[in-house]
C-alpha cells in the first residue's frame, strides 16, 4: 500500500476523523481524532483531536492527546493534553500542559506490573523502528485502555 | 499528479477522512472522503473515493464520487465513476467516463439555489 505523504494546507479545515497509511504533513485545521504512521503539526496547524502514530513532531498547537512511539515538542509547541509515548522530546520553549507517560518497550504503560527482567530501562534514541508498526484498524480512535493492545509486541 | 503547483492540500492514497473538508484553495484528492467537501478548486483522481457531495467552483473528476456535484466548470475524466446529479455552468465528460445522475445547468445569472449555499458564486462572464 501507497505510504504517500498527505498535505494538509493552511486554507483547509477538516471536520470529522482522518486515518492514513502514511504520513501528514498538516498546516491546515483538524477538528477530530488522527491515526496515522507520522504527523507533522507544521506552523499554522491547529488540531483539536487525539493523534495514535509511532511518530508526532509537534511545532504549534495541539488541544488533544497524543500518543505516538516518539512524540518532540519543538520549541514553538503549545500542547495541551496528555502524552503517551516510549520517547519524548521537548525543546526549551515549549509548553505543554498534561501527562506525559511512557510505554514500556513491550508497550504496556507504568502503572502495569513490574516489568520482566530483561526489559531494563533504555535511552530513549534507541531506534524504535524495529518494533512492529501499529496497525491502523478501527476507525474509532477512543484513548481507553483497550487500545493499548495495539502497542504491544 | 493533475494538479500539483506546490502549495495546496494533498489527500495521499491510504489516507481516509470521516467527516467534511473544507478548503480556500486547491485539493487534490488521492484518498478515500466520507463526508462534504468545499473548496474552490477540487481533483478527484484516478485512486480516490468520495462518498457525499462535492462543492466547489472548478471540480475535475477521475476518480469515484458518489453523491452530488456543485460547480461552475465540472470535468469527468476518463476515469470517473460519478453516481448522483451534477449541478453546474459547463460540464465535460470524457469518452469512458461513467456518470449515473442528471446534468443540470444553473443559469449563470440565476441567484443560487438554496442547496449552493453561496458555495458557487455567480462570478466569471
Amino acid at each position: 500500500v501507497s505510504s504517500a505523504i498527505s498535505t494538509i494546507d493552511r486554507d483547509l479545515l477538516i471536520t470529522g476523523n482522518v486515518a492514513s497509511k502514511g504520513e501528514i504533513h498538516l498546516d491546515g485545521a483538524i477538528r477530530g481524532d488522527v491515526e496515522c504512521v507520522a504527523l507533522m503539526l507544521g506552523d499554522n496547524s491547529r488540531l483539536e483531536g487525539s493523534v495514535v502514530a509511532e511518530e508526532v513532531v509537534i511545532r504549534v498547537h495541539l488541544v488533544g492527546s497524543v500518543r505516538a512511539l516518539r512524540v518532540s515538542l519543538q520549541s514553538s509547541a503549545h500542547v495541551e493534553g496528555d502524552v503517551i509515548h516510549q520517547s519524548l522530546t521537548v525543546e526549551q520553549g515549549a509548553f505543554f500542559d498534561g501527562k506525559s507517560t511512557k510505554l514500556r518497550d513491550d508497550g504496556s504503560s507504568n502503572q502495569k506490573s513490574p516489568p520482566p527482567v530483561e526489559a531494563e530501562p533504555k535511552p530513549d534514541h534507541e531506534p524504535l523502528a524495529t518494533k512492529s508498526p501499529i496497525e491502523v484498524r478501527s476507525p474509532g480512535l477512543g484513548l481507553d485502555e483497550s487500545r493499548l493492545v495495539t502497542w504491544r509486541r | 499528479m493533475l494538479l500539483n503547483r506546490g502549495r495546496g492540500t494533498v489527500i495521499a492514497e491510504g489516507l481516509k477522512i470521516v467527516g467534511n473538508v473544507t478548503a480556500e484553495g486547491p485539493v487534490e484528492i488521492h484518498g478515500d472522503i466520507e463526508g462534504e467537501v468545499r473548496g474552490t478548486s477540487l481533483v478527484v483522481s484516478r485512486q480516490a473515493q468520495i462518498k457525499g457531495p462535492l462543492i466547489a467552483n472548478d471540480v475535475t473528476v477521475d476518480g469515484s464520487v458518489n453523491g452530488e456535484i456543485h460547480g461552475t466548470n465540472v470535468v469527468l475524466k476518463s476515469q470517473a465513476r460519478v453516481v448522483g446529479d451534477i449541478h453546474h455552468q459547463s460540464l465535460t465528460v470524457e469518452r469512458g467516463a461513467r456518470f449515473d445522475g442528471r446534468s443540470i445547468h444553473e443559469a449563470v445569472q440565476a441567484p443560487p439555489s438554496p442547496s449552493l449555499d453561496g458555495a458557487a458564486p455567480p462570478s466569471r462572464l
